[in-house]
């Protein structure tokens, strides 16, 4: 009740700024607005929706999604955009507080058993997708014509995007669930390692497309390009961590200022220097928590405590950039892939908790925890869309639709699956995951 | 190891983090203030940084550095987004003054005594600069005498140096008088932001209201929502999310942020409820990065100019003049502390006034707007400097001063 009326009292404040004489100039000065109002209503949001046994992921992202500027338009388009600028330092927080959970010597003894559990999802996925890829090609809307050869190469370039999973968005559930556990720790593995996964396969086969299509001229260029993205990033991320490190050890005043200060650098200069920020973030905080550990483990404790808000906007800015005029167009089509997507996460993940020996809730649950596909998927979709103006507009719709779908279907089930295994607010509890 | 509490009403003490982290065994900044670079670390303190000097003299040039005149780190674009977060740290501000305030209400000695010693300042520098700017060839892109009460009002402002209740009783009576300094400039400046629209297009005389109304709104949603959040980070981001509605729906209607925070503070503080020490403690976690944001800023804002250079003299000096004129004519509401003593406590500027000059650059046209934020950035940064020479090291004390400044509740 008291909350309802709070909400009403925001809406109505937020109603009647904007329909006052107010002057024109930059739209940065409707993001505090949008902030403001974002933050306190997709918030009752998500609390509304759990009273219905829902996640609160789904009140933000579904928030985002009716007030954005596909449906009611509360949260203009100027407005998403600006929403968006705090993705950036969001994305980077998100993947530090990923790298903080990743102790070395903790989780040394499973190492082996996740890299096999890892290979055979992708392994099962990769091989499967193309295989139905190609086999369907003439009913997909890419270049259904395309000559043999051709046709394999695209079909392996879809097969590596589509085979993605999303770091960011899975981190984001777990920190805004509080999880922690076997499950978090192997769900987060798994999704790490597909993305360094995605950025080898993607340049892959773009090489062997431009190959096919008699385009490549850079072999060599593009391979140290994809050893730079992946190796860069984690070198750069490593020499901030350790600078941070000493940071903590040496001075240890104004953490908060220069925590913010390292996710700026680490977002803007990772783009500057086409590394992944997600990459660089989460090798910055798995140094913090493996060279400095009790500062590590309080920083941690602390960031995710204060990450809420950062996680509120990073879903809302996610429900309002959905593009729903993309899921109308090929939307059929992509909610297909979509569930064959979904099935193959299913077998690949039973498939390869079997072969790593691994039991419940990882051996029926992991498969929830790949759904979720968002912005690298998008990045690299666009750069492919850029460079083949041919074909790359059609898969450029796919994807997008294909990832809308799997935005909003994603941290549910993830959250669905953590709240399964039990893992929810562990985190709070401070108990080490079981081995 | 204990770390010693820093308390100041811009500063809100320690970091939390900081706090949670512990210090270092061996701090650098530790090892250095004992070392060879001991006398420059005698005086005030930057953050929660004890071994330092005031945080405009780090972060503003620090701004003029990063900005578009030097290396353009702090692009032009990159600027225009961090108006999102200047609107909210003022917001910020506001509220821990409204805070204040409320809280002590009935020490009506403190408070006329700041806010005639702002009001002196706000004349006297005001008419100064109007009266300099009219005698210049050069023009200032607008109103000149808009452009000299905006730059007067930022130019009121004082930092409390201290409001650790373990310091001295005089440090802290002055901290007071620098605190409620703050109202009347607030205030001032909400109309002269009015007025300044008003002076380029018709504008609703409902503006005028618009801080009250956001104020109002804001802290009655708050005071519904803070006190039944369950946990701790909800509480954080519920206070977060205040702050930006306060701050963003200001800056939409570029009306006064910290005038509608300090309505939002007075509301939080008056009305039955602990909504006031939710909103203090979690806003605590943002105060120092959105205070070192508005200080950046002002200095990457900061162009160079033969106006600028021609008015930072004389708004230093008549500064300078207003506070040593409004201490003296104080003196007598503020038994047990010298007249002169105040006047050096008054000296360094703090946040609040360059932190308005940048609401002010957004209503003036551009060319005053780049003026008033460039006069106001380096004469902070002078004043600050010169604060460092003039606060007194071992303040004069008594029993009378002891007692006001006891009045004080523990923040």
């Amino acid at each position: 009740m008291r909350r309802g009326a709070a909400l009403l009292l925001v809406l109505a404040l937020a109603w009647l700024v904007a329909n006052l004489d107010a002057p024109q100039g930059a739209p940065s000065r409707v993001t505090g607005l949008a902030l403001g109002v974002a933050l306190i209503a997709a918030y009752l949001a998500g609390v509304l929706l759990e009273r219905l046994k829902l996640p609160k992921v789904t009140g933000y992202l579904l928030f985002g999604l009716v007030c954005g500027p596909y449906l009611l338009n509360f949260i203009t388009r100027p407005m998403a955009r600006e929403l968006q600028i705090f993705n950036g330092l969001a994305v980077a927080l998100i993947a530090f507080i990923a790298g903080l959970e990743i102790n070395i010597t903790r989780l040394a003894p499973r190492l082996a058993a996740l890299t096999r559990l890892s290979v055979v999802i992708l392994g099962t996925m990769y091989v499967c997708l193309f295989v139905v890829f190609w086999l369907v090609w003439p009913w997909l809307p890419i270049l259904p014509d395309a000559p043999p050869v051709l046709r394999a190469a695209l079909a392996f370039l879809l097969t590596a995007v589509v085979a993605s999973f999303s770091p960011t968005v899975t981190i984001a559930v777990v920190a805004e669930s509080r999880s922690s556990g076997i499950f978090t720790e192997t769900a987060l593995a798994v999704v790490i390692l597909a993305d360094l996964a995605l950025i080898l396969m993607f340049t892959v086969a773009m090489e062997v497309v431009r190959w096919t299509g008699g385009s490549a001229s850079h072999e060599i260029g593009l391979l140290a390009s994809a050893s730079w993205e992946i190796i860069g990033s984690l070198a750069f991320g490593a020499i901030v961590g350790a600078l941070f490190s000493f940071y903590l050890r040496s001075i240890g005043r104004e953490v908060t200022l220069v925590l913010v200060g390292v996710c700026l650098l680490l977002s803007l200069a990772a783009r500057a220097l086409h590394f992944e920020p997600v990459l660089a973030a989460l090798a910055a905080g798995l140094v913090v928590e493996n060279i400095a550990p009790p500062a590590g483990d309080v920083l941690k404790r602390a960031v995710e405590r204060g990450a809420l808000p950062v996680l509120v906007i990073f879903f809302v800015a996610a429900g309002a950039s959905l593009q729903v005029d993309a899921l109308a167009t090929i939307g059929l089509v992509a909610l297909a892939v979509a569930v064959l997507r979904g099935l193959l996460a299913w077998g690949g993940a039973h498939l390869g908790a079997r072969m790593a020996g691994q039991e419940p809730p990882v051996s029926n649950l992991l498969w929830m925890a790949l759904i979720s596909q968002a912005g690298v998927t998008l990045g690299l979709t666009l750069i492919a869309a850029q460079e083949f103006p041919t074909w790359g507009p059609p898969f450029q719709t796919l994807m997008v639709a294909l990832i809308g779908i799997n935005q909003l279907v994603g941290p549910v089930a993830l959250r669905m699956a953590l709240g399964r295994a039990g893992e929810v607010g562990q985190m709070d509890e401070g108990a080490a995951p079981p081995h | 190891m204990t770390r010693e509490p820093l308390r100041s009403r811009e500063l809100g003490g320690a970091d939390p983090l900081d706090t949670q982290l512990g210090l270092p065994r061996q701090s650098l900044l530790q090892r250095l203030r004992d070392g060879r670079l001991a006398p420059l670390f005698q005086r005030r303190a930057a953050l929660g940084l004890r071994p330092g000097i005031a945080p405009a003299i780090v972060l503003v040039p620090m701004g003029m550095l990063l900005g578009p005149q030097v290396l353009n780190v702090l692009s032009v674009e990159v600027l225009a987004h961090l108006q999102v977060g200047i609107s909210i740290g003022l917001a910020l501000l506001g509220i821990f003054v409204g805070r204040a305030l409320a809280r002590e209400v009935r020490n009506l000695r403190v408070i006329v005594a700041g806010n005639i010693e702002s009001g002196m300042t706000i004349v006297i520098v005001g008419l100064a600069l109007w009266f300099i700017i009219t005698q210049s060839l050069v023009p200032v892109g607008g109103s000149a005498v808009l452009v000299a009460f905006c730059l007067a009002v930022t130019a009121a402002a004082s930092s409390g140096h201290t409001a650790d209740p373990r310091s001295d009783p005089a440090a802290r009576l002055a901290s007071r008088v620098a605190d409620f300094d703050d109202l009347l400039l607030i205030l001032t400046g909400a109309v002269l932001l009015v007025l300044v629209r008003r002076s380029y297009g018709p504008v609703s005389p409902t503006l005028l209201v618009a801080p009250v109304v956001i104020g109002v709104a804001v802290a009655l949603a708050g005071l519904l929502l803070f006190e039944h959040s369950e946990e701790e980070s909800e509480r954080g981001l519920l206070v977060l999310g205040a702050v930006s509605l306060i701050g963003g729906a200001s800056a939409y209607l570029m009306t006064s942020s910290l005038a509608a925070g300090l309505v939002a503070g007075l509301v939080w503080t008056l009305l039955p409820g602990r909504a006031d020490e939710i909103v203090s403690r979690e806003a605590q976690k943002l105060q120092h990065p959105l205070v070192a944001l508005l200080l950046v800023a002002a200095g990457a804002f900061f162009v160079p100019s033969v106006m600028v250079l021609w008015l930072v003299v004389p708004y230093v000096l008549f500064r300078l003049v207003g506070k040593i004129l409004g201490a003296i004519s104080t003196a007598a509401l503020l038994p047990g502390i010298r007249a002169v003593d105040l006047a050096g406590y008054l000296v360094p500027p703090g946040v609040i006034g360059v932190g308005f000059s940048l609401t002010f650059m957004l209503a003036l046209p551009a060319e005053a707007g780049r003026i008033v934020v460039s006069v106001a950035a380096a004469g902070t940064l002078i004043s600050e400097v010169l604060g460092m020479l003039l606060v007194p090291a071992a303040p004069t004390s008594n029993g009378a001063t002891d007692e006001m400044a006891n009045a004080e509740t523990t923040p």
